[in-house]
């Protein structure tokens, strides 16, 4: 069972808190969901999109076509009018009216797309027109006087406030949608109760209450979709930013830095609103956040406390981790063990700062002059998240190298409801690495080893140099061949014990059918689109072998020509133009892939699509396809 | 202090050759800190010299404490994160002109923005020397030291107006061929509970035949001799702002007559680690270095409390 739902309206308008009240609903009737939030550059006005995937098993993508439309504005009308599938839901304002053109906020380019739609379907360019169209694919219609139901509720609540009742539209939308769902009355006030009771001193959850009580006797209760409570284990709600910032607090951070960045900083102020840090021994301890005057300052800063011995780290996105590279580089010629949040979005430059992208694979990989030692790994899942931070730090640590944690846009804002066993993680363990227990004052912080790796002390332990320039083994500089010779070898062999010590499932992980053929390789987020993709690929008879590349830096060459060898087909699966995990793993192993999925708009890959290009690929022999879905 | 303590008989000075050019102003201003040191009777492990890129980059090697010899601007970036993460430790940070107030700048106003308790040395001598004598952001405007192709067209930045405008509450300016007067302000910066800055008058033998030791000796004097107390008494002279009013005054003299000595002082700011402290359980008074995260390889995190919000209930 699957039921996806789009939710628009204009950004700041209060649609974010509606839609958690809703998708809270829902998981209380035991449906995971995933959700992908869509918004603009922008505080308010402009349209944002939430589309929620509701089903009865994990998913980990949208698809093109939704059951239901949850709108307010004619903006989201337009905006979406090609993605209704058919017979689909669709709520909507009953003095809905208006041109194409009077829709103020949508682009010139999603201006003349609806437009192109209606006359090619030979209807008038304005909400008429949109209704008519979706007519004609069988839709249901639900029209919601929205003002019509404020001005009653106004007249119920005494004293109630006019910029309140107005954001009880968005609740009016989403009571519509709980109750054409098959949710009771009763259990969507107690989601309303649960996040608005406490605020405005108990107003804004009159008035919600009273609105949504409204809607639900204006539809008489009518349920389309008869969703039934499940019997369920604990949920939890989260997204990316969150869990990120969880692991990091789970892994025993105590500085975190950062410049604010979209799509970073929300794990930053995350870890910000949970500072003091609850102890297994009830007792509590603190955690430094930082916000610096910019990314250097972040990244320099978060190295200076990795120096003083806490597990430190920072958080950003490509522009700002185009500033923190300087810093990269000392953190590897210092053996530094820096854990950096890259999260891609779309550039080159300031790009498409709200989007999705994996772009920056090879900046990740490449960063900063020089060549050092240093962790790239990455994540596409958010039931990953928390093992994949906790692994980073160990590795960090274990090996003495600056660590970057690759993870997408799509991943950040995305939203899961998952059972709450999922991300209380049992086996997490924390591996500081080799330290120094000796004289302090005869220390060596560059000690030549086997196997490169020099015990360390934090700052007042022992007593040592850093510099970025070559060193010797006290930390002094030097511009001596033969030690320049050790000293670098020192650093760079530590990767080679470092691809023997990390576990075959840690560098790379299977899904779906691993004597299948045809392989897809990919890394992030379109992961969890593939593993959608190859369940509705047995229809057509293709099983799929997915690999998701964790371990980029250094990468394990052998381990890849294995897992590849003998497949006819290998297609890489990634957001960005060029195909960067293509190119890295021609260069590392000279494995060439046969076809290409690959999708720059900026919006997550959706299931439908990318099965339709694994099919066309298979079938058809196509040996690139360029996605394109989502508004 | 105690004979037997480490500090009584720890030698400040490493055993590497120097390799600044001989008469060099940077031996002035190491001599002094590592004087200043010796006699603070700091625990010498508990001490963090900071530097940035240049010649006064190395300064750090050449003080026997732990050295970070860091990136060009960003020693008080580094040195931040450091004083924040273990608040215990004393830290000092040598930068020269161009080095904090060029590529630095921005993390030199933020310095002072936030006022964190680190000693900042600033080895001005108007140059950048070690890329042979380029002009530095304070190098006057018109003056065509010997490397530059034609007088300088940049006007020169104030390090002592840019620290007080910008919240340092330590501001001082010292001359590092006065060993003895720039040991006692470097001194007095370590033990003040807030951001500190020290231009150091500094010429570059090399490069800088304009601002020399003597052209430096006809201006300068004395701040206290002339009877000018920069220190903030009170709470109320804190907020009435005349010291400090005074103090932006006296640090527009820059001509025929450089003052010399303590322009501000004032410990009625509360610093950083206050402010965030105010956020959180124990800060500063607890450690975050020191904090244990993990026992036997398991996190001691309970991430119970936080979980239980995402909850769905």
């Amino acid at each position: 069972m699957r039921i996806s739902i789009m939710i628009g309206g204009a950004q700041g308008s209060g649609v974010e808190t509606a839609s958690n009240i809703l998708s809270n609903a829902i998981a209380n009737y035991g449906y995971m969901f995933y959700g992908k939030r869509e918004y603009y550059s922008n505080i308010k006005g402009r349209h944002s999109y939430f589309q929620v995937e509701v089903s009865d098993t994990r998913v980990h993508s949208t698809q093109k076509d939704y059951d239901m439309l949850v709108s307010f504005d004619k903006e989201t009308l337009f905006m979406h009018l090609a993605d209704a599938g058919d017979g689909a839901t669709i709520i909507h304002s009953a003095n809905l009216a208006g041109t194409i053109d009077s829709a103020v906020s949508l682009e010139e380019e999603a201006k003349e797309r609806a437009g192109r739609l209606l006359e090619g379907a030979g209807l008038t360019k304005d909400v008429a027109g949109a209704l008519e169209f979706l007519k004609r694919k069988n839709a249901k219609f639900f029209p919601i006087d929205y003002t019509g139901i404020m001005g009653e509720v106004s007249k119920k609540v005494a004293n109630a406030d006019y910029d309140t009742l107005i954001k009880s539209i968005n609740m009016q939308a989403m009571a519509a949608a709980a109750c054409l769902l098959g949710i009771s009355l009763e259990d969507f006030s107690g989601s309303i109760n649960k996040f608005l009771s406490k605020r405005k001193g108990g107003m804004l959850a009159e008035i919600n209450l009273a609105a949504a009580a409204s809607v639900y006797e204006k539809l008489e209760y009518a349920s389309v979709f008869n969703i039934k409570k499940l019997e369920h284990k604990k949920m939890v709600q989260v997204n990316g930013n969150t869990v990120e910032g969880l692991a990091k607090i789970l892994c025993g951070i105590r500085f975190q830095s950062y410049y604010p960045i979209t799509p970073a900083s929300d794990e930053s102020t995350f870890i910000e609103q949970n500072s003091i840090v609850k102890m297994k021994d009830g007792t509590t301890s603190d955690i430094v956040v930082l916000q610096t005057e910019d990314e250097i300052a972040a990244v320099t800063s978060a190295i200076g406390a990795t120096l003083a011995g806490v597990r430190a780290s920072t958080s950003t996105s490509g522009p700002g981790f185009s500033l923190m590279v300087e810093g990269m580089g000392w953190a590897g010629i210092n053996e530094v063990p820096l854990v950096v949040s890259f999260y891609m979005r779309g550039g080159p430059s300031t790009g498409l700062p709200t989007r999705n992208s994996q772009s920056d694979l090879m900046f990740a990989i490449n960063c900063g002059h020089g060549e050092f030692a240093k962790v790239v790994y990455s994540t596409g899942l958010h039931e990953d998240i928390i093992n994949d931070v906790a692994l980073v730090f160990n590795l960090a640590e274990r090996y003495q190298c600056p660590a970057i944690h690759l993870v997408d846009k799509a991943l950040a804002s995305s939203v899961s409801a998952l059972p709450y066993e999922l991300f209380d993680v049992k086996g997490v363990s924390i591996d500081r690495g080799s330290r120094y227990k000796g004289d302090p004052y005869e220390y060596l912080r560059f000690k030549l080893t086997e196997n490169g790796v020099s015990p360390r002390a934090h700052l007042g332990e022992a007593l040592f140099w850093n510099t970025g320039d070559e060193h010797n083994e006290e930390g002094h500089i030097t511009e001596d061949p033969e030690l320049r010779i050790r000293m670098y070898e020192k650093r760079m062999r530590k990767m080679d014990d470092m691809l023997k010590g990390i576990p075959l499932e840690a560098k790379f992980r299977e899904y779906g059918d691993r004597s299948s053929d045809i392989a897809a390789i990919t890394f992030g987020t379109p992961v969890g689109t593939l593993m959608d993709v190859q369940d509705m690929l047995k229809a057509d008879g293709i099983s799929l072998h997915i690999i998701e590349a964790k371990l980029m830096d250094p990468f394990p060459s052998e381990d890849w020509k294995g897992v590849l060898k003998g497949k006819r087909t290998i297609i890489s699966v990634e957001a960005n133009y060029v195909g960067q995990l293509a190119q890295l793993l021609m260069q590392k192993t000279g494995i060439a892939v046969t076809a290409q999925v690959l999708k720059w708009t900026g919006r997550p890959m959706d299931c439908d699509e990318t099965c339709q290009a694994i099919k066309d690929i298979v079938q058809k022999n196509e040996k690139k396809v360029v996605l394109r879905n989502g508004e | 202090m105690a004979n037997d303590a480490p500090q009584a008989k720890h030698n400040y000075r490493t055993k590497l050759w120097n390799d600044w050019c001989p008469g060099c102003g940077d031996f002035g201003i190491l001599a002094s800190a590592q004087m200043a040191l010796q006699q603070l009777g700091e625990d010498p492990l508990n001490v963090v010299f900071v530097t940035g890129i240049g010649c006064s980059g190395k300064t750090s090697h050449y003080v026997n404490v732990t050295g970070v010899h860091t990136l060009h601007g960003r020693a008080l970036a580094f040195a931040t994160g450091v004083k924040l993460a273990n608040p215990k430790l004393k830290v000092l940070v040598s930068a020269g002109d161009g080095d904090q107030l060029g590529i630095g700048a921005g993390h030199y106003v933020a310095m002072g923005r936030r006022n964190i308790p680190i000693t900042l040395m600033l080895h001005n001598n108007g140059v950048y020397g070690l890329t042979k004598g380029q002009a530095a952001p304070t190098l006057a405007k018109g003056v065509k030291t010997k490397s530059l192709a034609s007088p300088n067209i940049n006007g020169a930045i104030n390090p002592t107006l840019l620290a007080l405008s910008t919240g340092y509450t330590f501001v001082a300016r010292a001359f590092s061929y006065d060993a003895k007067g720039l040991t006692e302000i470097i001194k007095m910066a370590v033990a003040h509970n807030g951001a500190a800055l020290i231009d150091v008058l500094q010429p570059c033998i090399t490069y800088n035949d304009i601002n020399t030791r003597e052209w430096y000796q006809e201006r300068i004097y004395s701040l206290s001799a002339e009877g000018y107390d920069g220190t903030v008494k009170s709470a109320e002279e804190a907020e009435s702002g005349e010291k400090l009013k005074a103090a932006l005054t006296k640090s527009l003299e820059f001509g025929d007559r450089i003052p010399l000595g303590v322009l501000y002082k004032n410990e009625f700011v509360p610093s950083y680690l206050n402010g965030m402290g105010s956020t959180l359980r124990g800060y500063p008074g607890i450690n975050p270095a020191n904090e244990p995260i993990e026992k036997d390889g398991a996190p001691l995190t309970d991430l119970t409390q936080i979980l239980d919000k995402l909850a769905i209930v």
